[in-house]
């Protein structure tokens, strides 16, 4: 029994080593779990091109509807003594409210992509050191495996 | 792509109903402008989901400093066993005085391989979180026009704002009419945006 206890076995020694960093094993195992719903992320990014375009498309309306604009000025001017053109005047405030209302809305459904543009940008960061340690540990293990093979037979 | 008919969306189609298409209807209007959005709408909505997605990988991210810290270790380990290799090599040379050796030698012969095994087995396990920050990194650029297109929008409700606002206060002129709005973005000019209007350029 004594010389069971005293002798020493590789395999054992080793593994108890990494059975240590178990837990950071299982981390790194649910790394790879995330990695699908990132690409779907990915691919939602290309969302950013037509909304892109649909802006260009309103950036040019709004130059189209600025001479509705001083045409309601001018509207205005002469609304007491033509009072049934309040309508056209009230459709035409509303036209704008409207656009301003979508384009709001439109601008606080990107904060939560914008806002997950600095957290990706961070997380990359972050992530960083996994090339450099992926490197360490394949060093080592060459040192290591070199060892075993260069020990005399 | 055309994204929308504006002269459709605003009178209507022109073989539609006599009565409704004569008829201008500014919210329907506007609505149908944007319905044609709807489904990028909806993947900006699946975009905001991912935030607990970010949350977990945040935490994940920890793993590094103490995997850091065990390569730091391996590494003395590596050092503290060199001593041993030279040892080895100095037995080569007379293998059979030192027979009785060889049950030593091939377990420190094990304990290395094991040592290389275990290491591999731990660099391939990196190869996920290696990939996942080339993504990580492509897609942070890729999400760059998110903040410009919200900026552009906000600057284009604002253009919008400025012309109600201008039309309810009767009088009161915009000093950066609607029109200059989609340039000055175009020019990526910032200016304050005041109930009258965009403010004039500042020199």
């Amino acid at each position: 029994m004594a010389t069971q206890r005293s002798s020493f076995e590789p395999g054992v020694a080793v593994s108890s080593v990494f059975d240590q960093i178990g837990p950071l094993q299982e981390q790194l195992a649910q790394i790879e779990v995330i990695l699908e719903p990132i690409q779907q992320l990915s691919e939602l990014a290309s969302v950013f091109e037509p909304l892109r375009e649909f802006e260009r498309r309103i950036r040019d309306l709004a130059k189209v509807l600025a001479p509705m604009h001083n045409f309601q000025d001018q509207l205005q001017q002469v609304l007491k003594q033509f009072s049934p053109l309040g309508a056209l005047d009230q459709e035409l405030s509303q036209l704008c409210v409207s656009f301003r209302e979508s384009l709001s809305q439109l601008a606080t459904a990107l904060e939560p992509a914008a806002t997950l543009q600095d957290r990706l940008a961070d997380l990359s960061t972050a992530f960083e050191p996994a090339k450099a340690l992926r490197q360490e540990f394949s060093a080592l293990a060459q040192i290591f495996e070199r060892n075993s093979t260069e020990l005399p037979q | 792509m055309i994204l929308f008919d504006i002269k459709n969306d605003l009178y209507g189609p022109p073989s539609g109903k006599r009565e409704d298409s004569s008829a201008f209807r500014a919210r329907v209007a506007v609505s149908a402008v944007f319905d044609q959005v709807e489904p990028l709408q909806a993947r900006l909505t699946r975009i905001a989901s991912f935030r607990k997605t970010m949350e977990r990988l945040d935490e994940l991210a920890n793993v590094f400093d103490q995997l850091r810290k065990f390569a730091m270790q391996v590494s003395e380990l590596a050092r503290v066993l060199e001593p041993m290799h030279d040892f080895h090599d100095g037995l080569r040379p007379v293998p059979n005085q030192f027979a009785s050796l060889e049950a030593l030698d091939e377990k420190l012969k094990r304990l290395c391989a094991s040592f290389a095994e275990h290491l591999s087995e731990l660099a391939d396990a990196l190869g996920p979180a290696v990939t996942l920050q080339d993504q990580l990194a492509y897609i942070a650029g890729a999400f760059e026009p998110a903040k410009v297109l919200r900026e552009e929008f906000s600057g284009l409700a604002q253009g919008f704002g400025l012309v109600s606002s201008a039309m309810g206060d009767a009088r009161n002129t915009a000093t950066f009419p609607l029109s200059r709005a989609g340039e000055a973005i175009d020019n990526g000019e910032h200016r304050e945006v005041t109930r009258a209007g965009l403010a004039p350029e500042r020199d």
